[in-house]
């Protein structure tokens, strides 16, 4: 989708009928537009939004109030937005009315053919199939935007925009469906002789999903407490790490715990290690004395000509066969000489029995080889595992030295933030605990409903009436964990997707080496070089929520042509930035600038006077196609008030006006 | 016995076209149906169950 043309009709601060133009040149693919804080550039983004799906944003304030207040004194009832854009090569017309405004549907989208407009039946299907709604929200960006994602309850948030971009909402509805239906026919079960048990053991099921859900919410909770809590002390860090007093033994505290999480994991792969040489090499310490008496044995009988037998079974037979003993007596069957020969055979040696005794033999010998060499390899394992405990003890010991050391500085606040850096952790390892437990709770629930499960369905097999419930509760409880199967799958590829492309992002903008985190659990971060994570209100951060905001366009993008029918296609749309640079620097201002416009085919970006500083707009030098400064307008009289001019590629605009017939905002046209 | 297996899988995999299909039509023209939507998820899963039984 490109846009071209928005136009708001007595919406929000918009009094009468106003419009813009949008640069749909790919070279200078930026309208830039200059607007102060109240001037309208939410209710530009919102407007769009709900001429698209009806809704606006949940923070979009008094949002059943769309009407201009000026214009329903002068009589008018309604409000409208127009938005003109191009998609797959044909020109399309959307517009929506507030209700009742307009003769025929609220929501309308036009073909534009040859200058013929052609009305679509389904508007609503068609514009979720240009742009599906659970998207939009990602490619119309607020301030705030990026800071949703690195929120408190930023997993949630992080999860739902990966799957809103992977286009899940079909695979999401169809679980929650199957899990609605498993439940209707499990208690369609009809009454018969075993219906007591099974209504019973159907309640201990409801009951057990209740207790698994609210312990999967506290667990939620008390992850989410725990990543805020981790944050605050990354905050508390960082401060030390900035104050001269506690600088330096931060730093000694970085390295240390950077080591102490190292010297752990050696920990426990030298556990691993150990188990691993148990099992190896186990046999040959137990077997010492099982061996030997076994070697002695067999040397013994060997020396006594015992073992193997003295007697071989091909020469007896063959004796036999020629029917003379060594003797030189005849041998006849049935005689008593030919019996007594004969009967050597059931203890006669053969072929096999020789074999085994040497297979016996050289295993053996192997197990006396490699007792001498177990003991050793024990030992290096133990040592590998003392040497690892020890340096633990000692990162351990260094760290509540240094954490001593800071609580003993009296000023810069430096002993009152590692008191409260202490308390904060120990409240966060409290929480820990309480998520093993729930932890514990749902695996045992979890357990305890399988078992009341298999009790219905073996009840259920028994009874004729309710089988057929059961089979069917069965099918959907099984293609529900199929497609849960499945999303997780395909969240796995898409988290691998971005990470890789927030990764090559921050790797342009950035200008310190840090790493992103981004866990299975959709916990995403920054960390130092000494593995330490960045403080959330770092301009960094700020960077990350923008770089995630243009992978998730990216991802849009790649997977615009999608070929898989469980999941919606993605979209190539424009995308609306409101002021993106909040809390970064000057520097990664700049840097940040220069890459806006590489972040989408077609990009809106809206910024106040303090944002498009010299940096920035020497930035986006020449990728400028359309600039726009949002004027004020007010009924009030100036008084006092200093005349606000600014230039403008040579215009002066004056952008707050006083005495005006109205109050509302107005589109000036600045563009080069 | 052992096509028994892929046959079930891919006998799933059938209905799980049929409801994944279902979800996007009312995705796209009939939002706010929950209630058809899971009356017609039920006849899926009925029909898919039906022939065990008869």
């Amino acid at each position: 989708m490109w846009l071209q043309q928005i136009i708001l009709g007595d919406f929000r601060c918009f009094f009468g009928e106003h419009s813009i133009e949008l640069s749909q040149n790919p070279e200078k693919n930026v309208t830039l537009i200059h607007a102060e804080n109240g001037v309208g550039k939410t209710t530009l983004l919102n407007a769009l939004l709900w001429c698209f799906y009806g809704e606006t944003t949940a923070k979009f304030e008094k949002r059943d109030d769309l009407v201009n207040y000026d214009a329903l004194a002068a009589g008018r009832r309604h409000a409208y937005v127009e938005v003109l854009f191009e998609h797959g090569d044909k020109r399309y017309r959307a517009r929506r009315y507030t209700r009742g405004g307009s003769t025929e549907r609220e929501f309308t989208i036009m073909r534009i053919d040859d200058g013929h407009h052609q009305t679509l039946d389904n508007p609503d299907t068609f514009i979720n199939t240009v742009i599906p709604k659970g998207m939009a929200g990602h490619f119309l960006f607020d301030g705030e935007h990026a800071e949703v994602f690195l929120g408190e309850d930023n997993r949630g948030s992080i999860r739902r925009a990966v799957q809103d971009i992977l286009g899940c909402s079909l695979i999401k509805t169809a679980i929650a469906d199957l899990s609605e239906t498993a439940t209707y026919y499990r208690k369609q079960m009809p009454a018969s002789k075993a219906s007591a048990t099974m209504d019973a053991i159907s309640s201990r099921i409801d009951a057990l999903t209740t207790q698994i859900q609210t312990a999967v919410a506290t667990r939620e909770g008390l992850l989410g407490d725990i990543e805020v809590i981790d944050q605050q002390v990354a905050d508390i860090e960082d401060k030390l790490r900035n104050s001269a007093g506690a600088a330096q033994l931060q730093t000694r505290r970085d390295k240390a715990v950077g080591e102490l999480a190292r010297s752990r994991k050696r920990e426990s792969d030298a556990q691993g290690d150990l188990l691993k040489c148990l099992g190896d090499n186990g046999r040959f310490l137990v077997s010492t004395r099982i061996t030997e008496v076994a070697m002695d044995h067999l040397d013994q009988e060997e020396t006594k000509g015992k073992i193997p037998s003295p007697y071989n079974e091909e020469f007896v037979t063959d004796l036999l066969e020629m029917g003379v003993c060594i003797c030189g007596t005849e041998l006849k069957s049935g005689t008593h000489s030919y019996e007594l020969v004969a009967s050597h055979l059931q203890k006669a040696a053969n072929a096999t029995l020789r074999s085994r005794i040497g297979k016996v033999r050289a295993q053996l010998s192997q197990l006396k080889a490699e007792r001498g060499k177990a003991p050793g390899r024990l030992d290096t394992a133990h040592q590998r595992l003392a040497d690892a405990r020890q340096d633990i003890s000692r990162h351990e010991a260094d760290l509540a030295e240094i954490s001593e050391a800071l609580a003993g500085i009296n000023f810069d606040e430096i002993a009152e933030r590692e008191t409260k850096r202490n308390e904060l952790r120990k409240l966060a390892n409290a929480k820990r605990v309480q998520v093993g437990d729930m932890q514990s709770r749902i695996e045992r629930a979890e357990g305890e409903k399988a078992v009341s499960e298999r009790d219905l369905r073996k009840l259920a097999d028994e009874d004729a009436g309710a089988r057929i419930f059961m089979k069917r509760y069965t099918l959907c409880e099984t293609l529900k964990g199929r497609l849960e199967h499945e999303l997780v799958d395909e969240e796995k590829a898409a988290r691998s997707v971005l990470r890789r492309s927030i990764t090559a992002i921050l790797e342009k903008t950035s200008r310190k080496a840090f790493r992103l985190q981004m866990t299975e659990d959709y916990g995403i971060s920054l960390v130092n070089q000494a593995g330490t994570q960045l403080p959330k209100s770092s301009g960094e951060n700020q960077l990350l929520g923008l770089a995630f905001t243009a992978a998730l366009v990216e991802f849009a993008r790649v997977r615009q042509n999608a070929d898989d029918y469980r999941l919606l296609r993605g979209t190539v749309a424009p995308l609306v930035l409101d002021s993106p640079f909040g809390q970064l620097d000057e520097d990664y201002r700049m840097t940040t600038a220069e890459y806006v416009p590489q972040m989408a085919g077609q990009v809106v970006l809206m910024v106040s006077k303090s944002q498009a500083s010299g940096g920035v707009m020497d930035a986006l030098q020449g990728r400028i196609g359309e600039e726009y400064v949002l004027v004020r307008h007010n009924r009030d009289a100036r008084g006092d008030r200093a005349l606000e001019v600014r230039q403008f590629n040579g215009k002066d605009v004056e952008t707050a006006l006083f005495d005006a017939p109205f109050d509302g905002s107005e589109f000036v046209r600045v563009t080069r | 016995m052992t096509d028994s297996v892929p046959d079930a899988n891919q006998a799933q995999s059938r209905v799980i076209e049929q409801i994944v299909e279902l979800q996007r039509e009312f995705y796209f023209e009939n939002k706010g149906k929950d209630t058809e939507r899971r009356r017609r998820l039920r006849d899926i899963i009925e029909r898919a169950t039906s022939g065990e039984n008869s």
